[in-house]
């Protein structure tokens, strides 16, 4: 299989603080990591994201760049502390979502986005209002193939903002489209360069 | 900012210019494999503050969880010794009784995470006393919360709480929200004496148990609608919304027959779903102990005791009930056991205004009543119960204006 090179973005004011010490960088120490029960969708796992309706649910992208790529939602199990070590119950469909890659996000309104692999007719972008269960918009918002995209949380700088990351690594910030209604990426700019982006 | 690279199977840090970009040249590999490979999306958990990533590989997608970003420095003990902004993680311990001078509230807790504000059961005094705002993780416990009017302690934008073994208010002031919550996530209201009402609007999550709710009788007392209020009708339309309200005291201080003081309801619920509303002792209200309106989806009614009231258990207004459950419930002196009417028809998109979905129906279906005990008293009961869905629309007459 081919490795896509989209992006996952995560906004996080990092500490400093390990276990498998040789796969933390220099500088970052105190972690842990677990891997997860495998949830029974269809592999080849893509975008991911927390519903912000509740903060028992789980959005995964699952059969990612396939035609019948699609969203599911899972209940997660927590712990005593609250952090996730499994799944509860069957996977739920959140909505279809054709070639889904790895970047999906709640926009302030509700709208749901999340980008589309490249060679999809075009398009980059694909939103959903709140409740739908299919993609209601597709755009093609940048020039290049986006992997990626989030919403700067708020008490960030640029709080409020669009940012896509695409395969090339440019870094785009879009003001607008909060709505899901943003139209190719003329309001937007390039703000920034993270060359070498296929690592 | 943390960005996941799908051929090198990192997850690379970056600082954040001022307008919220990264700054090439700080990049830092966070985590990387093998066995970890192909990274894909990323997601931080708000209620752990991990992060979740899933790979891509058709032999072996995975989702990892990476724990311990909340455990850096900066978590520290001050003491609070005068009204002010909390904007950063701690322990705060209150030494004097607070007044707030300046208006616009005391403690002002807001754009942070893992605070807890110990009181020792010294007083703070505004309007609210305490408010928190944009906070994952909070604790405040053992405070007299006291003002002129309004809030006790207004939460919002918040999850991860606890607000324990407080004193909310007071007999002899008329507090119509002396909690509020709006859009607060997974939060727990326990042993607290509240005087005045607990609004819950647009919440989810939320626990209330065990606590002591009773009506304040000031001078001049108009009536409190209810002592818990709450409204979720964004969520039943579409999201999940929990709410459970178990083995609370509930003293309206009024009765069916005294309509200037006291409380309406004991429990208010508009639009809900999987609402647990248990084991509580409610009594002195007037219209009813536990009323419903719009829909009540998924929920359970059972094991309270309930005295003295017009009605114990009723819907009005937008009245519509699916798959409720209402079970031993014990009942003394009131003139009903049950009463569901619906005064109004559908309501359209938006009725709320903001954004809730339109009524697809008025449903009475799949719900259950068993074992439920109704005690007569002073006054001989009208009827056990009245289902009357539509009754209230019975001779009117519809036309489009």
């Amino acid at each position: 299989m081919r490795l896509r090179t989209g992006f996952g973005l995560a906004f996080l004011l990092v500490s400093m603080t390990s276990l498998w010490a040789d796969t933390f960088g220099q500088g970052f120490s105190g972690y842990t990591v677990t891997v997860l029960p495998q949830p029974q969708v269809p592999v080849s796992f893509g975008a991911l994201t927390m519903n912000p309706g509740s903060d028992d649910e789980l959005i995964l992208g699952a059969g990612s760049g396939g035609s019948s790529a699609t969203f599911y939602r899972l209940v997660v199990q927590r712990d005593s502390s609250g952090h996730i070590i499994g799944f509860n119950g069957p996977p739920a469909i959140f909505a279809t979502a054709p070639k889904l890659d790895s970047g999906a996000a709640f926009g302030p309104q509700g709208y749901f986005a999340y980008t589309i692999e490249s060679g999809s007719g075009g398009v980059d972008i694909g939103s959903m209002a709140p409740g739908s269960l299919v993609t209601t918009r597709t755009a093609n918002v940048v020039a290049e193939t986006p992997g990626s995209l989030n919403f700067v949380p708020p008490h960030f700088p640029g709080a409020g903002q669009l940012k896509i990351l695409t395969n090339s690594g440019k870094f785009y910030s879009l003001d607008h489209g909060l709505d899901g209604s943003w139209n190719h990426c003329g309001k937007c700019h390039v703000a920034g360069d993270l060359a070498g982006g296929q690592r | 900012m943390l960005v996941a690279e799908p051929v090198s199977g990192t997850i690379a840090a970056y600082s954040l210019d001022t307008a919220g970009n990264p700054i090439p040249g700080t990049r830092r590999a966070f985590f990387s494999g093998p066995p970890f490979r192909a990274p894909q999306g990323v997601a931080f958990d708000r209620i752990s503050g991990d992060l979740l990533v899933s790979t891509r590989l058709n032999s072996g997608s995975a989702i990892y969880r990476i724990s311990g970003f909340n455990s850096g420095p900066g978590v520290g003990f001050s003491s609070l010794s005068q009204c002010m902004e909390i904007t950063t993680p701690g322990h705060f311990t209150l030494t004097v009784n607070l007044t707030d001078t300046q208006g616009g509230g005391c403690v002002k807790i807001h754009d942070t995470y893992n605070v807890e504000i110990e009181c020792n059961n010294l007083t703070i005094f505004g309007r609210p006393a305490i408010s928190v705002a944009n906070v994952n993780g909070f604790v405040i416990r053992n405070c007299r919360l006291e003002g002129p009017s309004g809030t006790g302690i207004a939460v919002s934008n918040s999850g991860r709480g606890e607000i324990v073994k407080n004193t909310i208010g007071s007999l002899a002031a008329l507090h119509l929200s002396t909690v509020d919550f709006y859009a607060v996530r997974s939060t727990v209201l326990s042993d607290n004496t509240i005087f005045g009402a607990f609004q819950h609007h647009r919440s989810t999550g939320t626990s209330i148990l065990p606590n002591r709710f009773t009506a304040p009788r000031p001078t001049s007392s108009p009536l409190l609608p209810g002592l818990i209020l709450s409204d979720g009708s964004l969520n039943v339309q579409s999201m999940p919304f929990t709410l459970s309200i178990e083995s609370n005291v509930l003293d309206g201080q009024s009765s069916p027959t005294n309509t200037t003081t006291g409380v309406q309801t004991g429990i208010l619920l508009a639009d809900g779903k999987k609402l647990n509303v248990s084991g509580n002792q409610i009594r002195n209200t007037i219209l009813a102990a536990i009323m419903t309106s719009g829909n009540i989806v998924e929920s359970n009614f059972s094991g309270n005791t309930i005295d003295t009231t017009e009605y114990a258990i009723s819907g009005r207004s937008s009245n519509s009930w699916t798959n409720v459950r209402v079970a031993g419930n014990h009942v003394s002196n009131v003139l009903g056991l049950f009463v569901l009417t619906r005064t109004f028809g559908l309501r359209p998109a938006n009725w709320d205004g903001q954004g809730a979905s339109a009524d697809k129906g008025v449903y009475f279906q799949g719900n259950s009543f068993s074992g439920n005990r109704l005690t007569p008293g002073p006054s001989p009961a009208e009827h056990a119960t009245t289902l009357p869905i539509f009754d209230l629309l019975r001779g009117y007459q519809i036309k489009r204006l």
